[in-house]
């Protein structure tokens, strides 16, 4: 259900980022940059006084009139956003958290690897598959 | 290899020949060279295919002395009948000296050091007759063409006759070409590279050794071809391996297993008894057979395949990891195709068979297998415990390998996703790495005869990851797509899925070996409802032996209404808890359902509260079946209702205070009642309140 999934790194640089294909892909990439301000500030306000009470699902980003932004922020801070299209009303909240644990999963798992060097680009074959299940279908 | 044994005449015989051969006099024969000699003997090309692969100068690239010898040797063999292995060049201690005749063509001229030494033209078609002469009881006329001659041998050695010096002149050309072809055939493949090992021995008990080896590289060859065929080599290769050896002198057999073991070409320290050369980017020649085997660099480590210890030559071939045999992954010459992952102990007559059967390159040999455990000790001597993935990257990165790949191979190997290789997938991303190196290509998922699975003699050949219960057996064949699928989604499921064991337990199904059982099929794993925290819920009582796929477990900790409603049947029973109340006014009948609702385990476990109730409710209604005859009851929103009614109906009720089977009032008067009827029945929400 999803139409962009994107994984940005604690630096905010984008680690991975998928799109359904469309011919206007960079919307998805500008909407996840601008959304990057949003999580920011989510995860700021609450980590003051919540220390490690922050909750990973951070919900609703902001909508627009086409498309929501939903984001989830790691413990290490690796952001992860899902734009999802606002005309598929079915897509419930507990739907998107399963998405953003898929995900997260996906991303522990790859970070196993040992070959994998966490900061570097996102090229796992497993790890895509699992977000482009996402894209498709969900 | 313990060495060519070779009697004081063939000793000198061949080394007589060797100095022929050698005209170069830098210590080696080429192909040309010694295919021309072995042309003369009159053994047939094929068998002189082997035999060059067997005494490993094929992988060698030139016949050194050691390999010379051996090929000397099992010449002699062939051509007295015996099948060409390289374990019989130490048996065959009466075996005549090999004949190179002379047969038509050019004739090689043999250089014999101490006889006539022709020019060390062997290609010279020159008189051989007086070479020959000398060369019938000494070294027939070295092959002139080069090593690659090996292969290419035709059937000119057949019938050499000790007199006659062997020409071999067109035959080397012959071999030259047929080398080459031999190297692009899959027999190519084959021969592993002799190579580094074959080196000539500098002192003479390498020499002797290596005497050994020749001959059993020779022997080897067969083996190594129809091993390496069937280890990896397309079939076909290893078809016609086998073929080709049956046209060939017939006496040709692969060579036993032992030799081949492990050829795969890893340097192996073991083998090389004398301290031979041992060439980095070669294996050493442990076990010359097991040159042979070796595909790609990819060789067993001597250690493995201590059994095939032919002569010593083991093995060693397997992909050699440590520092220094990481050359030989890598660089080792030739990147010969052969794929050692053929069982280096099979004998040749059994090999043919088995490279046929087994044509699998996914498979794990056993060799292999003791090859990959012996580098997993060297990083972690305990077995049962996991290599760490730092250690592992090192380890892995000495193949060479690009990361991309490796990081695949992890992917593929790393069951259980703990960025650690316990031993069954170490042995699986040794098995990935070893076959990449083979340029096999990395499958997108493990190859069901990869799985992991329990090394030790388990009937269940890959159980060891398999879920619990389910067997690769297929006695009930669960195909590999619902393996696949069971185990992907436990994976996709591992933090959440608790009907599962814990996620740790995902991959590691190694302690539960399942049984040869074969009605344990691949049954669906008991779901394991635990609570939040883990633990598994108290009251299992119900042996729901639903698969993983639980939607109640499931749904539960993501929808947590879902859990009521897809819950199995159970939860339909939701709206009947009331009526049952109500009819707990009938005693049996509240017995009869209480105790079904006390028995049955929650569907779900409590990971919501708001499905609790459900799951109780559901829990509540009894069988509908049971005794309903009519649900004809009336007013009841929902089936259970009407069975409650039903069951008021077929039973008298005992006391009627639970009236009317409504659902609401139902509801109402089970408040009421519910002291009355139901102890057992724990409260539960009505289902309208629900």
């Amino acid at each position: 259900m999803a139409v962009c999934v994107a994984v940005i790194a604690k630096e905010n640089y984008p680690l991975f980022i998928k799109t359904v294909p469309t011919d206007n892909e960079l919307k998805f990439y500008y909407t996840v940059h601008t959304s990057l301000d949003v999580v920011e500030e989510k995860i700021s306000s609450v980590g003051k006084n919540t220390n490690d009470l922050r909750e990973l699902y951070l919900g609703l980003l902001y909508p627009t009139e086409d498309y929501k932004v939903y984001g989830y922020v790691t413990n290490t801070k690796v952001k992860f956003v899902i734009v999802v299209d606002s005309s598929n009303a079915t897509l419930r909240d507990n739907e998107i958290r399963t998405m953003f644990k898929k995900l997260h999963n996906a991303y522990v798992d790859m970070l196993c690897n040992p070959f994998y060097k966490p900061g570097e680009n996102i090229t796992s074959k497993m790890f895509e598959n699992i977000v482009l299940s996402m894209l498709q279908q969900d | 290899m313990e060495g060519l044994k070779l009697g004081a005449k063939e000793q000198q015989y061949y080394a007589e020949l060797f100095q022929a051969c050698d005209s170069e006099g830098s210590g080696k024969v080429t192909g040309p060279k010694a295919s021309e000699l072995f042309l003369t003997s009159g053994l047939s090309p094929d068998v002189l295919i082997q035999i060059t692969e067997l005494c490993g100068a094929k992988r060698l690239g030139h016949f050194g002395r050691s390999q010379f010898y051996i090929a000397l040797k099992l010449v002699a063999l062939a051509q007295a009948g015996i099948p060409i292995k390289l374990d019989a060049l130490n048996s065959g201690k009466d075996i005549p000296l090999p004949k190179f005749s002379s047969k038509g063509g050019e004739q090689v001229r043999f250089v014999l050091s101490d006889r006539k030494k022709s020019s060390g033209e062997p290609d010279s078609v020159a008189s051989d007759s007086k070479t020959n002469t000398q060369l019938s009881g000494q070294l027939p006329p070295p092959p002139v063409s080069k090593k690659s001659h090996g292969r290419s041998l035709s059937g000119q050695y057949r019938g050499i006759v000790p007199d006659q010096p062997v020409v071999v002149s067109s035959q080397s050309s012959q071999f030259s070409s047929q080398m080459g072809v031999k190297d692009d055939s899959p027999h190519n493949s084959k021969s592993p590279p002799f190579s580094p090992t074959q080196s000539p021995p500098t002192s003479p008990a390498n020499q002797k050794l290596l005497l050994k080896q020749n001959t059993a590289p020779a022997t080897v060859f067969a083996n190594s071809v129809t091993s390496v065929s069937s280890a990896g080599a397309p079939a076909p290769s290893h078809m016609t391996m086998s073929g080709s050896l049956d046209s060939a002198d017939a006496t040709v057999h692969l060579v036993s297993p032992s030799l081949l073991a492990g050829d795969g070409g890893h340097v192996n320290p073991v083998a090389l008894s004398d301290g031979a050369v041992v060439t980095k980017s070669h294996v050493t020649i442990p076990s010359v057979g097991g040159i042979q085997v070796h595909a790609g660099h990819i060789q067993n480590p001597g250690v493995q395949s201590q059994h095939h210890q032919l002569q010593g030559q083991e093995n060693g071939n397997w992909t050699m990891f440590e520092d220094e045999e990481s050359h030989m992954l890598i660089g080792s010459g030739v990147k010969e195709q052969y794929i050692t992952l053929d069982p280096p102990n099979f004998d040749s007559s059994s090999i043919s068979s088995e490279t046929e059967s087994v044509d699998d390159v996914w498979t794990i040999t056993d060799e292999q297998r003791e090859y990959y455990v012996n580098q997993f000790k060297t990083m972690q001597p305990d077995l049962s415990a996991v290599i760490t993935g730092p250690v592992a990257k090192h380890f892995f990165e000495k193949s060479k390998l690009p990361v991309v790949e490796l990081s695949k191979i992890w992917q593929l190997s790393d069951m259980n996703c703990d960025g650690a290789l316990s031993l069954e997938e170490f042995c699986i991303a040794m098995h990935l790495v070893v076959l990449r190196r083979n340029d096999i290509e990395l499958p997108e998922h493990l190859p069901l005869s990869l799985m992991p699975y329990s090394t030790l003699a388990s009937d269940e050949p890959f159980a060891a990851d398999l879920p619990p219960g389910s067997t690769l057996k297929r006695a009930t064949p669960p195909s590999p797509q619902q393996i696949v699928a069971q185990w992907t989604a436990f994976a996709s499921e591992s933090p959440d899925s608790g009907e599962l064991h814990s996620p740790a337990h995902l991959a590691n199904f190694e302690f539960a070996k399942p049984s040869a059982d074969p009605e344990l099929k691949i049954v669906q794993p008991v779901a394991v409802h635990v609570l939040p925290d883990g633990r598994p819920v108290p009251s299992e009582v119900c042996d729901r032996g639903r698969a993983f796929s639980d939607p109640a477990v499931l749904y539960d900790r993501t929808s947590g209404q879902e859990l009521g409603e897809t819950t199995p049947p159970l939860t339909k029973q939701r709206a009947n808890t009331e009526s049952h109340f109500h009819d707990s006014g009938q005693s049996e009948a509240s017995n009869k359902y209480s105790t079904p609702i006390q028995g049955r385990p929650r569907p779900v476990p409590p990971k919501k509260n708001a499905a609790v109730p459900a799951v109780i409710r559901g829990q509540l209604q009894p069988p509908p079946g049971s005794s309903l005859d009519g649900s004809s009851a009336g007013g009841a929103t929902e089936r259970p209702n009407d069975i409650s009614g039903g069951q008021f109906q077929s039973h008298a009720p005992p006391t009627p205070p639970p009236r009317p089977p409504h659902g609401r009032s139902m509801s109402v008067d089970v408040k009421s009642s519910s002291q009355l009827i139901a102890p057992a029945v724990p409260p539960r929400v009505s289902p309208k309140e629900v």
